[in-house]
């Protein structure tokens, strides 16, 4: 499912994202996979965006995250705002260690309700 | 043909005005007779002779019969003639000449002839020769009728290869004259209404004649030409100085040596007059049949040509007219380009002085409304004299009420005049003829103009009026744009400002060394921030963090964030509750407040009883702090969440002693997210070990910083702000 790598915006060379959303007991699952930063940021925000034709309650699964900066934050901090005010929530399930680091950095663990997998933060 | 009628003869019109037609050919040639003539004799006695001889032999008025043939004919002789007529009568054979050229008639009057004809014997009833009898057809007619159609084709050929017109007429004259001897040939061209003749070619005619008839009047009695051309038919005046039509110029044409003058109409294919051919005599004459088909065939030849030049003339007007437009595009294309490349207003106006100058006039200014008054911004001339006068016009003049500036800066209607401005100015040193005033106007709101003025070398026509409405209606779109950008990137500069401390101030046993780098130019404004103030007991507070997002948003919530702070640092006792305070701040609804979450950490310094630095400090969410020291580099490790987010976000306070020559650095992830041309990031491990090897000296260490993360990218811009704040305990000495 990853793509080939390609020159990004800057000239960095890094594996652009790809996000995988499924529904599951009516609860939107959002997977992504690859980096998460300035550049591929956007893709994921579309894939949180409050829709008509999805839960407002989100998994996000970033056990395939390999890689997320103070973007990544600000896209969870917003989806965690707007999921609230649309009725729902945003969980976080599968933290890999990097990922881990900035979240804890940011306190972001104790804003969102993180868990260790994704069948933990569905079953909640 | 004989007489000389007083009557101007008006004949119908030639049948064909195309290639010479068969018609023409046949009044050429297919009239001519057989010539017969007996003669007797050793002498060659002119017996009988039928009437077309005396006609061809050009002896019509005496009949002379019964005299030698050497006698009728002296010429003959000299030619050969009388030879051949002797040889067939001493041996009695017959002789056969084809084409044999003769020169016929008196000396001052002698015409060139082509003859097919016999000389035969004549003999009596015993069979001896008594006589010759010559029998013959004239052939002249037809090798004129052969030069004809080879002048002619030369002619169309010309006509074809557009050779230039007068060109083609004069070698028409020319030639008709050569086929006719003693003839002279005037061509004149009818003007665009058809209401006068103007001179075409005569190159036999004299000067002053050519000059007086040129652009005569089309009409009735007016000459022969002009009569033709009013009747639009062939009009004969065998005799100028008997008749009516030439009433006024018989003097001019007795002058120029003319007594006959016969005129043809020059049509084209749709009926409509070109012009006039004419055949000139200096003795009165009328036309015969030959001389009249020769006249239809040459009108015809010149209104080809005639007609192929108009259509030129005219295709090339249209080209003309069509690389003007197409030029006109071009320019106001550059125009545009020129206008929206450069986003600073002022310079837009300059580019628009300078683009009028010279392609649409030699001087240009343009004046804008600027706070209630009128301002001229840019000034564009020719020359440098020029422009210092037009540019120190003062604009003092623009509130006399008759100026053409603030008329059209109420009207937003563009005003022309032939003339210079009425209001005070150098006009007359810059010799101005005219002006176009053109409102530069946006949203219905006229708030500038761009003058173009003539000068006597110049003048406007009404497409260059159009042209610069049309780049001053693109200037006032390029210039809003331009203003709007200023005015925000002004907006954003001073907020960045307001934003920064301008200076950090004088701390006791305390340094503090800054770096600020806004990832974004201009309109984006950075989302880090940091700030120094003193607190009441005789610290200090100093704090550095980051707003997530760009944009003027983010520019307000670190005002907030700063503001904050030092409100309520005079209320609150300790950097935790200063902290929540903000957090507070950061959760009250705003206006377009899209996001406040803020990383921070907030701390306060006093000097330390023996020196250094005693700190208490919170980290909200953001990057660790570094304590350097000479033996490495700690990192604070303290928990506490981002702000803005949850109303009681756990905090924790941090306590540490900065001993002299100790620093803490505090740093937002711009510096360690930002990417090397591989992708990778600087980190957080690469900034600490940077930081051990090389031990500097504040604010040295900060260059160090900023140094490697500029080699680490390469100079490339970053997405993020970058900034830092290194604080430093001082020793006593320093």
């Amino acid at each position: 499912m990853a793509e080939e790598p390609v020159t990004g915006a800057e000239g960095a060379l890094h594996v652009p994202l790809s996000v995988d959303v499924s529904i599951v007991d009516d609860i939107t699952v959002v997977s992504p996979a690859g980096e998460i930063d300035y550049s591929s940021g956007s893709r994921l925000r579309e894939a949180l965006t409050v829709a008509e034709d999805r839960p407002p309650r989100v998994v996000l699964d970033l056990s395939h995250v390999a890689f997320m900066d103070s973007n990544g934050i600000t896209i969870l901090l917003l989806t965690h705002k707007a999921l609230g005010e649309a009725g729902g929530w945003l969980r976080i399930a599968g933290c890999t260690s990097p990922v881990a680091r900035v979240v804890q950095l940011v306190g972001l663990d104790t804003v969102i309700p993180c868990f260790p997998c994704r069948q933990d933060a569905l079953g909640a | 043909m004989n007489s000389t009628p007083q009557q101007p003869q008006v004949l119908p019109p030639p049948t064909s005005v195309s290639a010479p037609g068969s018609g023409d050919l046949r009044a050429l040639f297919g009239e001519s007779s057989a010539v017969i003539a007996s003669m007797t004799g050793p002498t060659h006695l002119l017996e009988a002779a039928n009437p077309a001889f005396f006609r061809a032999i050009g002896r019509q008025d005496d009949a002379r019969v019964g005299l030698p043939i050497d006698e009728l004919m002296p010429e003959l002789a000299a030619q050969g003639f009388v030879a051949l007529l002797d040889r067939v009568y001493r041996t009695g054979e017959p002789y056969t000449g084809r084409d044999a050229r003769v020169l016929l008639g008196a000396a001052d009057q002698t015409r060139e002839a082509f003859f097919d004809f016999t000389y035969e014997p004549r003999r009596d009833a015993d069979g001896r020769v008594t006589g010759v009898r010559m029998i013959g057809v004239e052939t002249t007619q037809i090798k004129q009728a052969q030069r004809l159609t080879a002048e002619h084709r030369v002619l169309l050929e010309q006509i074809a290869r557009q050779a230039p017109l007068e060109e083609v007429l004069e070698g028409m004259a020319k030639a008709i004259e050569e086929l006719s001897p003693g003839m002279l040939v005037s061509v004149l061209l009818a003007d665009a209404d058809g209401r006068h003749l103007r001179h075409g070619a005569a190159p036999s005619l004299p000067s002053f004649y050519n000059e007086a008839i040129d652009g005569i009047a089309t009409g009735e009695a007016v000459g022969t030409c002009g009569t033709a051309a009013h009747r639009r038919q062939r009009v004969v005046v065998s005799d100028i100085a008997g008749d009516p039509f030439w009433e006024g110029y018989r003097d001019l044409a007795a002058r120029a040596g003319l007594a006959a003058c016969w005129s043809t109409p020059i049509l084209g294919r749709d009926g409509r007059l070109l012009g006039t051919f004419a055949m000139y005599h200096r003795e009165p004459r009328a036309p015969d049949e030959a001389d009249l088909a020769l006249a239809g065939v040459f009108a015809g030849t010149a209104g080809l040509a005639i007609e192929r030049h108009l259509a030129e003339e005219a295709r090339a007007a249209a080209e003309a007219r069509e690389k003007a437009a197409r030029d006109d595009l071009a320019f106001l294309l550059n125009a545009s380009t020129a206008l929206s490349a450069d986003l600073d207003y002022s310079q837009t106006l300059s580019r628009l002085a300078s683009l009028c100058t010279p392609a649409l006039a030699p001087l240009c200014a343009v004046d804008v409304v600027d706070r209630g008054r009128t301002r001229r911004v840019a000034v564009a001339a020719t020359t440098e004299r020029d422009h210092q006068l037009l540019a120190a016009h003062l604009s003092d003049a623009h509130a006399e009420s008759d100026d053409a500036v603030t008329r059209v800066l109420g009207t937003g209607v563009t005003e022309v005049a032939r003339r210079a401005p009425r209001g005070p100015g150098p006009w007359r040193e810059l010799r101005v003829t005219g002006y176009v005033c053109a409102p530069l106007t946006e949203r219905g709101r006229t708030f500038g103009t761009v003058t173009l003025l003539s000068t006597d070398d110049h003048d406007f026509d009404s497409h260059a009026v159009t042209l610069v409405e049309e780049v001053a209606r693109r200037t006032a779109t390029a210039a809003r744009n331009a203003r709007q950008y200023t005015q925000r990137a002004t907006l954003a500069r001073d907020l960045q400002a307001g934003l920064l401390l301008p200076d950090i101030p004088d701390l006791p046993g305390a340094e503090v060394t800054t770096y600020y780098h806004p990832a974004g130019e201009g309109l984006d404004i950075g989302g880090d921030f940091y700030d120094v103030f003193p607190l009441d007991d005789g610290g200090w507070a100093f704090l550095l963090g980051d707003v997530c997002g760009r944009g003027a948003l983010a520019a307000t919530t670190t005002a907030l964030v700063r503001h904050t702070a030092r409100a309520v640092a005079a209320y609150l006792p300790d950097p935790q509750s200063i902290v929540r305070a903000v957090n507070r701040a950061l959760l009250q609804p705003h206006g377009n407040h899209d996001n406040g979450f803020v990383t921070l950490v907030y701390g306060h310094f006093t000097p330390a009883p023996g020196g250094g630095l005693d700190i208490d400090l919170v980290r909200a969410g953001h990057t660790y702090p570094l304590h350097l020291t000479r033996s490495g580099v700690r990192t604070l490790k303290s928990d506490g969440s981002i702000l803005g987010i949850m109303p009681d976000p756990p905090l924790t306070t941090a306590r540490l002693r900065l001993a002299p020559e100790q620093s803490l650095l505090l740093y937002t992830d711009g510096i360690t997210e930002c990417r090397d041309a591989q992708g990778e990031q600087f980190g957080e491990e690469r900034l600490i070990s940077l930081l051990e090897r090389a031990q500097r000296r504040p604010p040295a260490t900060l260059d160090l910083v900023t140094g490697a993360v500029h080699a680490f990218t390469g100079g490339r811009a970053g997405t993020d702000d970058q900034a830092a704040l290194l604080l430093t305990a001082t020793t006593e000495s320093t």
